[in-house]
């Protein structure tokens, strides 16, 4: 498991300082800490870095237009940006079977793959789970956060959240054999 | 080559086999140059707009003047991209401003009046975004104008919550804010076609029977003004009673001013 973020003082917090500037330089200290990481977990749910950025600065923005309300807000961006990464996921699904409709329609061949993205493939599958085993998946496998914070993020007790893992590694288990 | 192993986590997560499955640890992809600035920036404009909503709908009973609506254009997310109009109270607190009647407020409440109800026919719920905290679990709903005319929506879902095979009594969520939402108060949404008005539904989770890992389901009803309804069933901890629900009142959906 690589290690968890931790804060860092980017941008330290002076003690004259309004509370709106107050606010604003802890925002800019939690971007600090913790953008890199929430960033490279996306990478590794995308194709590319620019999707990865655009849909970590989204998180961002949506967890800062809601600072005053957000309880835990480290946690909360990974789930923001889980469901943004599903989003993302059903739109190049959507692409990708125009494209192949194109395809189609026109004789095109299919393009050539190496058969050998194992990765891409698990994506898909996980893509296929149901929005209540996907998100711990995404949290668990791909973020590295322990099952205590997940629980707390989700508002499911631990054993809720252990179980939903046991049943998406078997519905992945079987719908990867499925496919083979 | 995908190698799996069969081998049942035993609550040690340092142990669990699956993680093989997933591959690398993360690499951190830093942050771009500005990308704070911009992200701050964007921050701001949304707390903007939602103040601007919320001030509106507190001066309800002052004289109507239609709040600038706001394009609702999302490129991360992906969602409906036409116009939803908030047609609200002015926000005048002054007795000099409630006597004066301009031009564009004629015109707008003219407009308004215009505009047909939307019925469940234009209407189509959908779940949108769950959202989770502490002892609560809710989620935004859209409803989206699918008719090929422009109609009008106001007020408060019905949301009421029930148990799917336990026996505690059926709860209906109050009127107002939740953890993560302020309640808008009810105003009228003009909604074009393909346009979303949005509401966040919430309730609790209280006390140690919610730390059950059994299952059991909530079911949760929604019903718009104009009768358009969703029906969703949540999974939820056996034995675990919601004591208090909450939903806020329809507004326009807001996406990211850019």
């Amino acid at each position: 498991m690589s290690e968890p973020a931790t804060m860092t003082a980017a941008v330290p917090v002076r003690r004259s300082q309004s509370p709106a500037a107050a606010d604003e330089a802890k925002a800019a200290e939690l971007f600090a800490a913790h953008y890199p990481r929430l960033a490279g977990w996306i990478r590794r749910l995308v194709d590319d870095d620019e999707t990865a950025h655009e849909i970590a600065s989204e998180a961002f923005t949506r967890l800062l237009s809601r600072w005053h309300r957000v309880d835990g807000p480290a946690g909360y961006l990974y789930v923001i940006a889980a469901n943004l990464v599903r989003d993302h996921w059903r739109r190049a699904d959507r692409e990708r079977r125009a494209l192949r409709s194109q395809r189609d329609r026109s004789g095109g061949a299919e393009p050539a793959t190496d058969g050998a993205d194992a990765g891409l493939d698990l994506r898909s599958l996980v893509t296929s789970l149901p929005d209540r085993l996907r998100v711990p998946v995404l949290l668990h496998y791909y973020a590295d956060l322990p099952i205590a914070d997940i629980a707390q993020l989700l508002g499911r007790p631990p054993g809720t959240v252990k179980s939903d893992l046991a049943q998406a590694r078997r519905a992945l288990r079987q719908a990867w054999d499925g496919a083979r | 080559m995908i190698e799996w192993d069969d081998r049942e986590t035993s609550g040690a997560e340092q142990d669990d086999p699956f993680r093989s499955v997933f591959g690398s640890a993360i690499v951190p992809l830093p942050p771009r140059p500005g990308a704070y600035e911009q992200v701050a920036r964007r921050a701001r404009r949304r707390r903007m707009a939602r103040s601007a909503a919320a001030v509106v709908s507190a001066a309800a009973g002052v004289a109507a003047v239609g709040l600038a609506g706001i394009e609702a254009r999302h490129a991360v997310a992906g969602h409906p991209a036409a116009v939803a109009r908030s047609v609200s109270p002015a926000p005048s607190m002054t007795s000099s401003a409630m006597s004066v009647e301009s031009p564009a407020t004629s015109a707008t409440s003219a407009t308004s009046a215009a505009v047909r109800l939307c019925t469940s026919s234009d209407i189509t719920v959908t779940p949108y975004d769950q959202v989770a905290g502490p002892a609560r679990i809710g989620f935004v709903l859209l409803a989206t104008n699918r008719s090929a005319s422009t109609c009008r929506i106001a007020g408060y879902p019905r949301v009421t919550i029930r148990p799917s095979t336990a026996s505690w009594t059926a709860l209906t969520a109050a009127q107002g804010g939740t953890t993560l939402a302020g309640d808008p108060g009810a105003h009228e949404v003009v909604l074009a076609p393909g346009s979303s008005a949005s509401a966040e539904a919430e309730w609790s989770m209280p006390g140690s029977d919610c730390q059950s890992s059994e299952r059991d389901g909530i079911q949760v009803d929604v019903t718009l003004p104009g009768g358009a309804a969703l029906h969703s069933e949540w999974p939820s901890p056996k034995g675990c009673v919601p004591t208090e629900a909450a939903v806020t009142a329809l507004k326009a959906y807001v996406a990211t001013p850019r």
